[in-house]
């Protein structure tokens, strides 16, 4: 287990370089800059900006300054936000976006797995026909789709729940969690379902039955695990999934996150704020990844033998 | 209405047809099969593969594929196997009825150490403590003579090779002292050295338990060294039944006669070539007139093609469906 | 089971898969619509005596009316909603199917070489791969599309480069075993270079999978490029998308949802079709899967 820990903090670190050279260098190639846009200044402030951010050094130099920077955990100040640090600003928009991330992923898998399993056991009845409609709305309806049509009939018509911001009740969050975990809900019930589905037809489930120990042992004993196991693989994709949908999200929401600075960022050229975000988001997955193959090893004696 | 009449029989299968429902139309893997288990007694089912001699078993444990039907009646211990809702017969299977499976690499679960899986059975049925059934199912794989049993039941089946994954198997089946085991081909998938070994674990166990056995196979090897009588399958039919050794020693029926000369034998005299019985096993199920086995038969008369021969007594517990053979009765 | 065997019915995989992919009565459906759309985009403006971008000043905001000449009204530039909405199909559409196939072609190849070749070279090739699909993969199109200057080409690369991986990914596996069989044993004695076998052999093999996979890559490509669009990143005003109609639209929602329905009423009808027919192929083409 250590040693799994140590190799997979070991990959981790290195996905994490890689990301951090490869999007340092795609942002500063693209053309552009954090100050090209609208005001003119003159040439004389420009030079004197550019050297406070240290954006008149040589590329290499900026990159190993950076680098430097974030072994120590300084992610450097934000461009655009003038006297904000890069770290204050993830700091103060983590609480928003991880309180919006963890319930989608909770809430996606827990309704995900219960439908594909209700589906995969009572094959074409209500339930199932219900689930498979969730799941085709959930794929092909885009997010940045049912948001606002959400918003629209939830908040604008019906007055039940706020169209967005961030207050102190529940009832603002509602809305961009489903909105945030339906298409996770759809792909995990469809996973669970297949999964389950084929599982049924195994033979140690025929072997299980065969020992008389009742029909929903069979199930919550010996054929849940398999059909669990494709959705915990899935769970860092689905966390992938999350952090995309949250960019959308946050903004259809006008919520204070973490996500509804990155485009606002990378438009703008806001180097550092663009790089923090992208090695918080990165870091996310990896440890996401990394918790998916612990539990995978748990559930799956022959994946721990590895 | 069976010919051979047990008074003390412990499995009664009367009139026994397995249908399938398929997209190309029906198929019947069973045709109307009678045939009585006594307390004990160790029964033989032959024949090649598509017989429909597994899904007697599968029929018996109520475990056909979604698209399967059964009709016809199978009393065990007083009660219709083949009415019995699910939960009741919950309480046969498992318990007084245990089935063993061809292909010991997947029939456990591979999430779930292999004590536990054994000991499930115990805790559910007899009311057992974990501990306790777990205890049980180390002395259990002992006694089919895994090594170091105890730390055994700890690992997870892919730590297994396939015959100790078979005497697993062996042991879930027998742990709870079954009156009747059900052997679906349990030596089919393991390599032949290690055929014998399982089968000796088998035989010994249910002698010692008192068990009746159900061995359904296509190695009459197996069936002439373990079994006290046999059914020769064909087509989802009774070809012959009779005790093993005169069955084998004179078979009346011609499938049978083929049957046998199709094993290869180490005493006799080196044949240039194997012998084998000439054709294909009809498709389409069994349902069509005449004998199954008419088209491949090189005794075929006429009325083969058109009229189903029905079971006769050929001599004292001996039957045989063939419209050449025994007029005794 | 194999106690219920049945004599084989011969008869070719493929046409039997194709037979069983027009039983599908969702997915046959789904490709009349999407017909019916595909047609609508590309040669439906050319009725109109306008273009996407012709701003009419008169005819502001109008509303539903099919029977003025702006059947789904305007927008607040005066520009036709419906050939805007059209138009923007034409863009999706074009990029939705020429990225999957590219994808699909890199991820073959990419998969096909790996798999084939094994040893280190596969080692290393699928340690990029893991890396790349370790990445954020918004943040990744969003970077390259940036770096790519913007424009349609710039977010057709970015889009393709991150959808190359499970294409590539699964035809490896393929290859993998496809590599120890005998035919491909035969081809190597018989002198073919790896290259050769690779074309000749491999790709052809791992083929109804793939067409299977790039089926499902189709909407994954139209979503990510009306995903950034949507967010300004990807295809801008005054060129229309479906992404960019649709955050227009969003913008308007509180007081004229038509401008909002129609781009997304279209966009998911789009996404709805792909989905069955992807669903279709998978079925047809792996019918253990369900």
């Amino acid at each position: 287990m250590l040693r799994f820990l140590t190799t997979r903090a070991g990959d981790g670190i290195l996905t994490l370089a890689a990301l951090v050279t490869l999007t340092f260098f795609v942002m500063r190639l693209a053309p552009g800059g954090p100050f090209s846009s609208n005001r003119k200044i003159s040439p004389d402030i420009l030079a004197n900006i550019e050297a406070t951010y240290h954006l008149d050094e040589p590329l290499l130099q900026q990159f190993l300054r950076y680098v430097w920077g974030v072994v120590r955990f300084d992610f450097g100040p934000s461009i655009r936000f003038r006297d904000y640090s890069v770290a204050d600003i993830l700091i103060s928009g983590l609480p928003y976006s991880l309180t919006i991330g963890l319930w989608a992923v909770l809430v996606a898998t827990v309704t995900g797995v219960t439908l594909g399993i209700l589906g995969a056991l009572k094959r074409n009845s209500i339930i199932d026909y219900s689930a498979g409609v969730i799941a085709v709305i959930g794929i092909a309806v885009p997010i940045f789709v049912l948001a606002p049509l959400m918003q629209v009939y939830f908040a604008l018509t019906l007055r039940w729940l706020p169209v967005g911001g961030w207050g102190d009740s529940w009832r603002n969050l509602v809305l961009p969690i489903v909105a945030l975990s339906l298409p996770n809900i759809a792909y995990i019930s469809r996973l669970t379902r297949a999964a389950m589905i084929e599982t049924l037809r195994e033979n140690y489930i025929r072997t299980a039955m065969a020992k008389g120990i009742g029909g929903r042992r069979v199930v919550w004993n010996h054929a849940l695990t398999g059909a669990v196991l494709p959705v915990v693989a899935y769970l860092g994709p689905a966390t992938a999934a999350i952090i995309t949908g949250s960019i959308v999200i946050e903004t259809i929401f006008a919520l204070p996150g973490i996500g509804r600075h990155f485009v606002d960022a990378a438009l703008n050229r806001d180097y550092p704020l663009v790089m923090g975000i992208t090695i918080l988001y990165g870091g996310f997955l990896i440890v996401f990844n990394t918790l998916a193959d612990i539990l995978r090893g748990w559930l799956d004696p022959r994946v721990r033998n590895e | 209405m069976p010919l051979i009449q047990m008074t003390d029989s412990l499995l009664r299968v009367r009139d026994l047809v397995v249908q399938f429902r398929l997209p190309e139309g029906d198929v019947t893997a069973v045709d109307n099969v009678s045939f009585d288990v006594a307390p004990g007694e160790v029964l033989g089912i032959v024949g090649e593969s598509g017989s429909g001699k597994s899904q007697i078993l599968f029929s018996l444990m109520g475990l056909l594929a979604g698209n399967g039907r059964v009709s016809g009646a199978a009393h065990f211990a007083g009660q219709d196997l083949l009415a019995m809702p699910p939960r009741a017969l919950d309480q046969v299977r498992g318990v007084a009825m245990s089935m063993i499976f061809q292909d010991p690499m997947t029939s456990l679960s591979p999430y779930k150490r292999v004590g536990d899986q054994l000991a499930e059975g115990l805790i559910v049925h007899k009311g057992l403590s974990r501990r306790e059934a777990g205890r049980e199912a180390g002395r259990m794989l002992d006694r089919v003579r895994i090594p170091d049993a105890a730390r055994r039941a700890r690992s997870y089946p892919h730590e297994f090779s396939g015959g100790m994954r078979q005497r697993v198997m062996i042991a879930m089946a027998l742990l709870v002292k079954p009156q009747l085991l059900l052997a679906d081909e349990p030596t089919t998938a393991l390599d032949v050295t290690i055929q014998a070994q399982i089968i000796d674990i088998l035989a010994e166990l249910a002698r010692e338990m008192g068990t009746a056995i159900i061995f359904v196979t296509h190695d009459l090897g197996v069936v002439a060294r373990l079994c006290d009588r046999v059914i020769v399958l064909y087509g989802g039919r009774i070809m012959e039944e009779g005790p093993a050794a005169p069955l084998f020693a004179a078979p009346a029926h011609p499938y049978a006669k083929g049957l046998l000369h199709a094993t290869p034998r180490i005493a006799a005299p080196l044949s240039p070539r194997l012998e084998t019985i000439a054709g294909t096993p009809r498709a389409g199920g069994a349902m069509l007139p005449g004998c199954p086995f008419a088209s491949r038969c090189d005794q075929r008369i006429d009325i083969c093609q058109t009229a189903q021969p029905p079971l006769k007594v050929i001599a004292p517990g001996r039957l045989s469906a063939c419209h050449l053979t025994g007029n005794a009765a | 089971m194999s106690d219920t065997s049945l004599a084989p019915i011969p008869q070719s995989t493929l046409s039997l898969q194709m037979g069983r992919f027009r039983q599908n009565r969702l997915a046959m459906a789904s490709i009349v619509v999407l017909t019916a759309i595909i047609l609508a985009c590309f040669i439906g403006p050319f009725f109109f005596p306008f273009t996407g971008e012709d701003a009419d000043f008169d005819a502001i905001n109008l509303g539903v009316d099919f029977t003025s000449i702006h059947l789904f009204g305007t927008d607040n530039f005066g520009r036709d909603l419906l050939v805007r909405t059209l138009e923007g199909g034409r863009v999706s559409l074009t990029i939705g199917f020429l990225g999957a196939v590219v994808a699909a072609i890199i991820g073959v190849l990419y998969g096909a070489i790996s798999g084939f070749i094994g040893g280190r070279i596969d080692r290393i090739m699928m340690r990029l791969v893991e890396v790349l699909y370790g990445f954020p993969y918004v943040i990744l199109v969003i970077l390259l599309s940036l770096l790519f200057g913007g424009g349609n080409l710039a977010l057709f690369a970015a889009i393709v480069f991150t959808l190359w991986l499970t294409p590539a990914v699964i035809v490896r596996g393929q290859a993998q075993s496809l590599a120890r069989r005998e035919f491909v044993e035969a081809a190597r004695a018989g002198g073919m270079t790896d290259g050769q076998i690779i074309v000749t052999h491999i790709v052809p093999n791992t083929l109804s999978t793939v067409i299977v996979y790039s089926s499902l890559l189709v909407p994954e490509v139209i979503l990510s490029e009306s995903f950034l669009s949507f967010l300004g990143i990807g295809i801008k005003e005054p060129q229309a998308s479906w992404g960019n109609l649709i955050q227009s639209g969003t913008a308007a929602m509180s007081t004229d949802i038509r401008l909002l329905l129609l781009p997304a009423g279209m966009l998911a009808t789009v996404l709805f079709c792909l989905n069955f027919i992807a669903d279709g192929l998978r079925d047809a083409f792996d019918p253990n899967d369900r």
